[in-house]
């Protein structure tokens, strides 16, 4: 085990007991280290464990089997050195977007007067400056699911677990996102671990790709990806994604996919 | 009763209302009806809504209808007194009484009875609701017991209440206390049961303790339920209040139906009604009023 990684996953395994007697393996030996500052896309058919392994990294649920270990710290439940985005914003309606911001520095007894500063500047970074006031249901989805990961961010954690966080937005609203998380990786740094089930953010919005496929989930891809690294450089993603070579990732992956899943 | 808040609505004259069933041949002119009813909008309240104005016609018709009945004397005033002298006989309780107390002192113990009630019910209720919503053991200890009391009627323990407590205060006050109980108790516990798992969940991760899930995430969630809760046991407590007055009391609005009743005093007994009726009403805005203040964002994400 490296344990000067900033996430490590050793044989981890995960079974569910069934309501009617026996159990449901979910993962299967899952073994992986992330090294800090990487962006890593965890893809996946539905169904297959990805949500499982998130939310075993954020320690709701605890494993079966295998263990996790985050900065040399071993996870035995949830904390504040793994942030999460889901797929449901889950904004607090009686708060106001600063007040969710800044939700996680009112448990700490941090100051009214630095948590509104510290919010405002989360909201700034997720494109939300002067948006503090409005009440959650006033903002559009886009708008929320920016909300939920400034939420995140203001507290500040060592990890960034963002399960299906736009798949619940349109697809413009979705191209938009992804490139505000590549923009918040680059300016915080942050190691985010980012599940989906869409080949083109699988390939788009990582350096690093690892394939689910299951049930039992198991991993059976994992290796680096160059093209959010170009598109920071370039600026623009329209233009990588109709690139030849990610074309042809993307037909190569879509192989890996249905080769490993059970439809 | 209607979701639009009608007694802040400026009361409508009885002829106004009447206008649109009373249509000329050549119908209503268009154009007049509508810049009356622009200046309305624009000058001060908000045009009153069709349903509402449907309702006021519904109670000036029943009005009417009591009207005509006393004023054809097809019933003796001794069953039925006139609106007329109903309304003078409720100006007369609020100035000089009944059974040596004036209309707001009854009132005034009837509501210290429902509110002392509530307060106990709220107090009891609510953390009830929350170990019958939160645990297990919780709710296999408090549910039979919510289940048994709920589906009993009020007037059916009060024997067994003024047995033991005697026919004081103490006795109605636990009665409406005992009423109110389970609509808490039970609104309660199915708003902690249905606080989104995610909510809990992302808490948890910004590092919320249980106490502080509790405290930030689980009592603003449960709050709408509870205000529904309180609303519904009002009306609960409200109904048994009067009830309990009926047994055994020397003041309150329900003891001043009953001492009226006993004296034939008809009018006093249907202004009692009458303000029993509009005091329930009163609760029903009151709470509608504190959760569009304080939960205004409930069921709208």
């Amino acid at each position: 085990m490296t344990v000067s990684m900033k996430l490590t996953i050793f044989r981890l395994g995960m079974r569910f007991p069934l309501p009617h007697g026996g159990e449901v393996e979910v993962l299967r030996d899952v073994n992986l280290d992330v090294p800090a500052g990487e962006l890593v896309l965890l893809l996946g058919a539905s169904g297959c464990g990805k949500s499982t392994l998130l939310n075993a990294i954020a320690g709701f649920t605890t494993p079966t089997e295998g263990e996790v270990w985050v900065d040399k710290r071993r996870v035995t439940g949830p904390g504040a050195d793994r942030g999460v985005v889901l797929q449901t914003d889950a904004l607090y309606p009686w708060l106001n977007a600063r007040d969710n911001v800044a939700f996680g520095l009112r448990l700490r007894s941090i100051a009214q007067t630095e948590r509104t500063v510290r919010a405002e500047e989360a909201l700034a970074l997720v494109g939300l400056a002067g948006k503090g006031d409005h009440a959650t249901w006033q903002l559009s989805g886009g708008q929320r699911q920016r909300v939920s990961l400034a939420r995140a961010l203001v507290a500040d954690p060592d990890i960034l677990l963002m399960d299906e966080p736009l798949g619940a937005l349109d697809a413009l609203t979705r191209e938009q996102m992804q490139d505000l998380v590549l923009e918040v990786w680059q300016r915080t740094g942050k190691t985010i671990v980012f599940v989906t089930h869409s080949l083109d953010e699988a390939l788009y919005l990582g350096t690093r790709l690892v394939v689910l496929a299951g049930p039992p989930g198991q991993i059976v891809l994992d290796e680096p990806l160059p093209f959010a690294r170009r598109a920071l450089r370039e600026g623009g993603g329209a233009k990588i994604k109709s690139a030849p070579d990610f074309a042809a990732a993307r037909e190569r992956l879509r192989g890996v996919i249905f080769a490993g899943a059970q439809p | 009763m209607s979701l639009h808040p009608a007694p802040f609505v400026r009361p409508v004259p009885v002829t106004e209302l009447s206008l649109p069933f009373i249509v000329p041949a050549e119908g209503v002119p268009r154009d007049a009806d509508q810049t009356v009813d622009r200046q309305r909008t624009t000058i001060s309240l908000p045009a009153i809504p069709a349903r509402v104005a449907i309702s006021l016609g519904t109670i000036a018709g029943f009005l009417a209808l009591w009207w005509l009945v006393t004023a054809l004397q097809l019933v003796p005033a001794l069953f039925l007194p006139a609106p007329g002298a109903v309304a003078e006989r409720l100006l007369r309780l609020a100035n000089e009484g009944f059974v040596d107390a004036t209309l707001a002192q009854h009132l005034g113990a009837s509501l210290m009875r429902v509110f002392a009630a509530l307060l106990a019910a709220l107090v009891l209720g609510v953390p009830a609701g929350f170990a019958i919503g939160l645990s297990a053991v919780g709710r296999g200890i408090l549910d039979p017991v919510v289940e048994f009391l709920r589906p009993i009627p009020p007037l059916a323990y009060l024997p067994l209440v003024i047995i033991w407590a005697g026919i004081g205060e103490t006795a109605k006050v636990l009665v409406i206390a005992l009423a109110m109980l389970p609509p808490i108790i039970i609104a309660t516990a199915s708003g902690v049961r249905a606080v989104d798992r995610n909510r809990v969940n992302v808490a948890r991760a910004l590092g919320a303790t249980p106490a502080q899930v509790l405290r930030f995430v689980v009592l603003p969630s449960t709050l709408p339920a509870l205000l529904t809760g309180t609303r519904i046991s009002l009306g609960a407590g409200w109904s048994t209040l009067v009830a309990a007055e009926l047994v055994a009391a020397t003041r309150g609005v329900g003891f001043m139906i009953q001492s009226a009743a006993n004296f034939l005093a008809t009018d006093v007994v249907l202004a009692g009604i009458i303000v029993i009726a509009a005091v329930a009403f009163a609760f029903e805005c009151a709470v509608r009023l504190i959760e569009r203040t304080f939960v205004g964002w409930a069921g709208r994400g």
